[in-house]
């Protein structure tokens, strides 16, 4: 593990700095406070630091303060060391936010010891990180094919289309929907089922641009959102993406199954004055007239009423 | 000569007293101003029985206690009693690391007399310092010396 050594006097950087790597510590040492600091509020800083209190630039309450204050993303376990041994320094040096404190001269078991201690709360706060990512994605992501929720991506799009209004771009809508789903299910279980969703979604995120957007909309159901899309290529994006599921079939166990989509899509700048559920709305009746029109196809919804054939 | 230091001492430590500087060390008899200030043994102790990085500390020393000890005087004649007191609290961190407990003691002292704002008695202590350091720096360099041949 790193650690970050702010000793001034060299003789006792020195000794800590050999003392810690020969516990098997990454050492990085500096003479002052305000190299500590500098160490400190990296993006790759060390995250346990033994801190002189006593030393140029900034002193080593300083700089326990300061780090407090940034509150950084990754938590820094702070031990301050100094020949100061009165239960008011120890309280100053602890409120100023040191996690430890060590009276100088240290004794190397015990230094080890209290450094031990300060792994295992870092390594609680990694494992609470952890789990608060992991909650957090799965308030937004669907768990099955790791694509955005229903919810979350109608809220991105209407950010999007918010500001595509006010920079005069276009956002591509499109609903797309696996076809025969329903029976493929019955035939081939719901695993398969399972096996087609997330490798439709995997081709689908794997086409579009990374500022583009792919949710899961319902059971066999996406919705794409393509950003500052040319209204004149849309129609032909839209036929990609038809194409790249139905143009290769899926390996479902040890059988080699094959599965299409229909698309609905609807342009921003078509709909300019529509709310944004309007928009989608407008891009799900196209869906159906692609499946009216016979599936794995490709329609474009239009403001009035009717629609364009475009294969 | 002893008792006149003696008594200068003294005086010192009634001063230092009273501002509120406790901890002094003990007169310098003449039989303490030889090398049972270092503590070879107890050093050789704490780093382990390791002769390199012990030789490695010593040269450190040997650079860093000079130029601490000409920034204390630089300090003091600029009367900057803050930066004489940090001079002396990284000497005496420094004598503590290598087993020089009295004259580290010493710095100790001159840390708070100098922090306390008391210049005539940071004057005094620093020559005391000065002194001591004059006698254990060459004993360093002929164990460095020793060591090497």
């Amino acid at each position: 593990m790193r650690i970050l050594v702010a000793e001034d006097d060299a003789i006792s950087r020195t000794l800590l700095e050999r003392t810690l790597q020969r516990a098997g510590y990454d050492v990085t040492a500096v003479a002052d406070g305000a190299c500590a600091l500098a160490e400190l509020t990296r993006p790759d800083a060390p995250r346990l630091a033994l801190l002189d209190w006593v030393m140029p630039e900034k002193d080593g309450v300083e700089v326990c303060r300061e780090v407090r204050r940034r509150n950084e993303q990754a938590y820094t376990y702070l031990i301050l060391l100094s020949s100061r041994e009165s239960k008011q320094d120890i309280v100053a040096g602890l409120e100023s936010g040191a996690d430890d404190y060590l009276t100088k001269p240290f004794d190397v078991d015990e230094l080890k010891a209290r450094l031990r201690t300060g792994e295992r709360i870092l390594e609680l706060e990694d494992r609470l990180v952890e789990a608060r990512e992991s909650m957090r994605f799965q308030a937004t992501h669907d768990l099955l094919t790791s694509l955005w929720n229903r919810g979350v991506v109608l809220e991105l799009v209407t950010r999007d289309v918010l500001r595509s209004r006010r920079d005069g771009s276009c956002i591509a809508i499109m609903m797309c929907d696996i076809d025969h789903f329903k029976s493929f299910n019955d035939q081939y279980g719901h695993a398969a089922g399972d096996e087609v969703l997330r490798e439709v979604a995997r081709r689908l995120q794997l086409s579009v641009r990374s500022y583009d957007m792919v949710g899961r909309y319902g059971g066999e159901e996406f919705l794409v959102a393509l950003n500052r899309c040319d209204p004149g290529s849309a129609v032909s994006r839209a036929e990609n993406l038809r194409a790249v599921i139905s143009n290769k079939p899926f390996p479902v166990g040890d059988k080699r199954l094959t599965a299409s989509i229909s698309v609905g899509l609807a342009l921003s700048t078509e709909f300019g004055n529509c709310s944004v559920d309007e928009i989608v709305h407008a891009a799900d009746m196209a869906l159906y007239a692609a499946k009216a029109a016979g599936r794995n196809c490709v329609r474009l919804a239009q403001p009035k009423e009717t629609t364009v054939v475009v294969r | 000569m002893v008792r006149a230091v003696h008594s200068f001492c003294r005086g010192l430590f009634v001063v230092c007293e009273e501002a509120g500087v406790d901890g002094y060390p003990s007169e310098p008899k003449r039989e303490e101003l030889s090398r049972s200030d270092w503590d070879l043994k107890e050093l050789m102790d704490r780093l382990g029985g390791d002769q390199e990085f012990l030789q490695e500390l010593l040269v450190i020393f040997l650079q860093d206690a000079r130029m601490n000890l000409e920034k204390s005087r630089t300090a003091l004649e600029r009367n900057d009693l803050t930066g004489l007191s940090r001079t002396a609290h990284t000497l005496k961190g420094m004598l503590r690391n290598l087993a020089m407990g009295s004259v580290a003691e010493i710095a100790a002292v001159l840390e708070k007399a100098a922090g306390a704002g008391l210049r005539k008695e940071s004057e005094a202590l620093l020559m005391q310092l000065t002194n001591e350091l004059g006698e254990i720096l060459p004993e360093v360099e002929a164990h460095l010396a020793g060591v090497k041949s």
